[in-house]
């Protein structure tokens, strides 16, 4: 079965190689893809001397379109699996095999890495991004009737299924818990498995301050819309 | 509501001069861009329009009158107001739409541009362009 990492990179240029290297040592069978988005600090460059395949985007799409585009990747290139490992070294590479376990073992469509199950036992976030994190699996809950505990996490597993309907047509803004709710509303099975991430080592979030509360509002918006979509077969 | 009720409007006829003034104005100016290929016929059709209802107005007061006492607003210059509001949400609206189609399909093409890049590095052409350049705005 071919399995790809799909790693988005957005000015990444401290961590990249970093990065690249654990994968390459701790996620053997696994093709690295970079998804250099439109990077203004050489990032692309680094990741082509350390060895990896880089799609490079021309402009700046944010992190919806970047990996929608290594989602179209992975569906021209004939993947099965793809594994999305952000390139800011926040997702140890240890954990892409366990992420994309039940996926691979085709017990789900979806499969999330998340940082508050039992036994996940590493960075957990600010008190007041959980607070936005709990918020918005309560709303999913309520729409879905399923718990995830980490709907934001961008540590995550996607069967062929997905892969190829997400390539057609991805969130381009903070997609994460969107696609959560896109999922289960299409009747997918979407699976939450414990990892142990670090906190932030290079870069900086999309998301801070006062921007959070608006983005459990706009997700929460786009997570009851969702409710009423289905993705295409 | 009955007509009587709905106010004088554009009696003046400085006011209604201006009005036509601005509104062939108007027209000068969506018809001057679209020669020069920088409006899209399909958006100015739009203004023209914008321009034909400015010019019933101002020629005809009266309508806007008697339009106002069909509907029940009481004063005729709400009636306008209403008129001119909604026609700015529906351009707003349509924009938006065009807005998310081009977001698309930019999304598309870059990766399709990407891709060809990536494609002709494997067969070891590089094709070195320039860096991006800053966009002005990030959480687009």
């Amino acid at each position: 079965m071919r399995r790809l990492v799909i790693v988005p990179a957005y000015n990444e240029a401290e961590r990249i190689a970093a990065t690249l290297a654990e994968l390459r040592a701790e996620a053997p069978g696994w093709d690295v893809l970079v998804v250099n988005d439109a990077s203004e600090d050489g990032t692309a460059a680094l990741a082509r001397e350390a060895g990896a395949r880089c799609l490079d985007l021309p402009v700046h799409l944010g992190i919806g379109g970047a990996v929608q585009a290594g989602f179209r990747h992975a569906v021209d290139c004939g993947y099965e699996v793809a594994v999305q490992c952000d390139g800011d070294g926040q997702h140890p590479a240890r954990f892409v095999e366990a992420v994309a376990r039940p996926v691979l073992d085709g017990a789900c469509d979806l499969a999330i890495g998340s940082r508050f199950l039992p036994g996940a036992d590493g960075d957990r976030s600010t008190p007041l991004r959980r607070v936005g994190i709990d918020l918005l699996g309560l709303l999913i809950r309520v729409l879905f009737g399923q718990r995830v505990t980490d709907c934001t996490s961008g540590f995550r597993a996607f069967d062929r299924r997905l892969l190829r309907s997400f390539a057609l047509h991805y969130p381009l803004d903070y997609p994460e818990p969107e696609v959560c709710g896109l999922a289960l509303a299409s009747g997918l099975r979407v699976r939450e498995v414990p990892v142990a991430m670090r906190a932030r080592q290079g870069g900086r979030s999309s998301i801070s301050g006062l921007d959070g509360a608006l983005y459990v509002v706009k997700v929460g918006v786009a997570l009851v819309l969702s409710r009423l979509r289905t993705l295409p077969a | 509501m009955n007509s009587d009720a709905a106010g004088p409007i554009l009696v003046l006829p400085v006011a209604q001069a201006l009005l036509v003034a601005g509104c062939l104005l108007a027209l000068a100016t969506v018809v001057v861009l679209v020669r020069r290929n920088r409006l899209e016929l399909r958006y100015s059709l739009l203004w023209l329009l914008a321009v034909v209802a400015g010019l019933v107005v101002a020629l005809w007061p009266e309508l806007a009158r008697t339009v106002s006492g069909l509907v029940g607003i009481r004063y005729t210059f709400n009636t306008v107001f209403l008129a001119v509001m909604g026609f700015q949400l529906a351009v707003t609206f349509m924009l938006t739409l065009a807005a998310s189609r081009s977001r698309r399909d930019r999304a598309r093409l870059a990766y399709e541009l990407a891709r060809l890049r990536l494609e002709l590095e494997q067969r070891g052409i590089r094709l070195d362009s320039s860096p991006a350049p800053p966009p002005d705005e990030r959480r687009d």
